[in-house]
């Protein structure tokens, strides 16, 4: 019973499943229908820039551009539509883009060899930057006016849910079995868990790193064309100050900023819970300062926790006096 | 090869007071008139000695290997918590002790739970600034921006030698903390630590308590900074501070430090965020969209680690 609360993953499915039974004892407009549509959305878009984290960080690395990079292939889908391109094209071309942004990062930080904190924040900054300028040249609603089977993509249903969240769902299952039970998934554990034992035994660990994070690229620009499609606009504000969020919810999920430990159930776990949080800030119409706090208080409550039960496992077996 | 006169480190120990030089003559001759006016230059100055205290924070700890990105946060809240309870009718000085003792409170959180627990310091901050950021913005919205009290407003506009205090302060502060920090051996412990906290730790330095006291400097200093920057922009801002930590990360790294630590300068942290500070202040002039300084610090930050880091392999 200890072991099983000692991953936060666990945790973290306990507080969902209590939150979610709580709010629908206690406010009327959770069990709705709408309630339903908007959290099956977030759960889709965020869950889908969480899987890409969720592999970098078992990778060993994480990456804070990728909101930035949500948002720029919102606005790189929607100037495409604008230039009247066909629908598939201009949503694998911002598909594309993300996944050479985020071969970038990959790039800055696997063979420049920059810390991943100041690879991905530089160009966090870069590409907010960018979305920035763009956004002078237009109004404060960004662009709209989309094609109706655009817009289908992120508001059509088949079987009573989202056709966004199928989509997620199919990439969260390929996204497991590849790291479950294929050895080219497992790469990203062993070079997680110990990275120089993974180049001794001849691990490409650059092309490691530089995959996850063009995987990463791409599931975050795959979310913000979805964003897209549903709210039927592209602005300025599309995926500003996601990263945080979605790190939480890997690190709740039982992710660890030191690599090596992580899973697909996790990262779905946490981002509902987070998602679970947001909602009651919504129905119980709290002042969304507090989300911040909120969001602060579980990311600082999840990295205690875990380095707390590091310390008593430790402290089991000492092999290390210093 | 005798480090203390390789190329490299030369330009690690002197490069950003070359690079701010050469961008200001550059700006000056370029755009002569609305750059280089007094108004413009003190403009600068002045805004740089109010964020002094938080860059020197950030410094001492970047030294140590240590990363605290709640430094932005703090600055917003304890400025804002001053200036809301001395326009609530508290005594001004109580209201910027108060504002102090929350960065000290905040950066003694911090180092408690990054020594004593062994947590990565960049991901628990992360944690402090999201916390922080949504108290600040709990008061901010509170004052509603309304104008802060008439005494708490007067601080930043004290004048000594007929220039605001903070400007000669600026000075004399850089010049002890470089005196101090090059001579004396027990600031060379943040150096050695920065270095090797394990071999500092075996030769007798107290690395855990240095640790915990940078981390509660460095929300005290941030607190600081915060208090005179609230006391300057007159009315409460949801958008103090917002990526100030960023921008001095920036700055250090331009500056020499290094994120493994046992790098770093004050002197040269401050004149890297001078260097910032001038570099958007010109484009402006130039017409550059205001919000394209994040793509241009962006590019800085990434050039100059990604040059660093090069070097670093070099030199084996």
């Amino acid at each position: 019973m200890l072991a099983w609360f000692q991953s936060s993953r666990e945790v973290a499915f306990l507080l969902t499943v209590a939150g979610a039974a709580t709010m629908a004892l206690t406010n009327r407009y959770f069990a709705t229908a709408s309630n339903f549509d908007s959290l099956q959305t977030i759960l889709a878009v965020n869950g889908m820039i969480a899987l890409g984290m969720m592999v970098l960080l078992i990778a060993g690395f994480f990456d804070l551009s990728v909101g930035s990079t949500m948002g720029l292939a919102g606005i790189v889908c929607a100037m495409l539509l604008h230039a009247h391109l066909p629908i598939p094209l201009a949503v694998a071309a911002a598909v594309l883009f993300g996944a050479t942004f985020g071969l970038v990062n990959g790039v800055l930080v696997a063979i420049v060899g920059i810390n991943p904190l100041v690879a991905t924040l530089g160009t966090m900054f870069v590409g907010r930057g960018i979305i920035e300028t763009i956004a002078t040249t237009q109004t404060l609603t960004g662009f709209t006016g989309f094609p109706k089977s655009f817009t289908d993509l992120g508001n059509a249903k088949a079987g009573g849910l989202y056709l966004m969240l199928w989509i997620f769902l199919a990439i969260a299952i390929v996204t497991h079995v590849a790291l479950k039970r294929f050895a080219w998934g497992r790469q990203f554990f062993f070079l997680g868990s110990n990275p120089n034992a993974a180049h001794s035994f001849g691990f490409s660990t650059r092309r490691i790193i530089s995959v996850a994070y063009a995987l990463a690229g791409a599931l975050a620009a795959s979310a913000g064309v979805l964003t897209v499609a549903r709210a039927e606009t592209a602005n300025r504000y599309l995926g500003a100050g996601i990263e945080l969020e979605i790190i939480v919810a890997c690190l709740i999920g039982g992710a660890s900023t030191s690599g090596g430990r992580g899973s697909v159930a996790g990262a779905i776990v946490g981002t509902m819970l987070m998602a679970l949080i947001r909602n009651s800030f919504v129905l119980y119409e709290l002042d969304t300062q507090w989300q911040s706090v909120i969001l602060g208080a579980v990311l600082i409550g999840a990295v205690v926790w875990e380095a707390a039960i590091r310390l008593a496992r430790n402290r089991a077996n000492p092999n290390e006096v210093i | 090869m005798d480090a203390g006169y390789s190329l490299t480190s030369l330009a690690r120990s002197y490069g950003i007071i070359f690079v701010a030089l050469v961008t200001f003559v550059v700006f000056s001759v370029v755009s002569r008139k609305a750059f280089l006016s007094p108004e413009n230059i003190y403009g600068l100055f002045y805004g740089v000695s109010l964020d002094l205290y938080a860059i020197t924070g950030f410094t001492l700890l970047i030294i140590m290997g240590e990363i605290d990105l709640s430094v932005g946060s703090v600055y917003a809240l304890s400025g804002t918590t001053a200036g809301y309870l001395a326009t609530r009718g508290f005594p001004t000085e109580f209201g910027i002790l108060i504002g102090i003792l929350i960065g000290f409170a905040v950066g003694a959180g911090n180092g408690l739970l990054v020594v004593k627990l062994k947590i990565n310091s960049i991901i628990l901050t992360i944690g402090t600034l999201l916390t922080v950021r949504g108290l600040s913005d709990v008061v901010a919205a509170t004052m509603a921006g309304n104008r802060y009290a008439e005494g708490f407003r007067a601080i930043a506009r004290a004048r000594f030698l007929s220039l605001n205090w903070t400007v000669p302060a600026m000075f004399l502060v850089v010049l002890v903390l470089e005196f101090v920090l090059s001579r004396s051996t027990s600031a060379r412990v943040l150096y050695y630590i920065g270095n090797n906290r394990k071999s500092a730790l075996i030769h007798g330095m107290r690395t855990d308590a240095t640790r915990i006291g940078a981390f509660v400097l460095s929300g005290g200093l941030a607190a600081l900074s915060g208090v005179l920057v609230a006391s300057r922009i007159t009315i409460a801002d949801v958008d103090m501070g917002r990526h100030l930590e960023f921008t001095i990360l920036t700055a250090a790294v331009i500056g020499g430090a290094s994120l493994f630590g046992g790098r770093g300068r004050v002197v040269n942290s401050v004149v890297a965020y001078l260097f910032l500070a001038m570099l958007v202040n010109g484009l402006i002039m130039f017409g550059v969209e205001p919000v394209f300084h994040q793509v241009i610090v962006g590019v800085i930050l990434v050039a100059v680690v990604a040059a660093d880091t090069q070097l670093n392999k070099e030199a084996g």
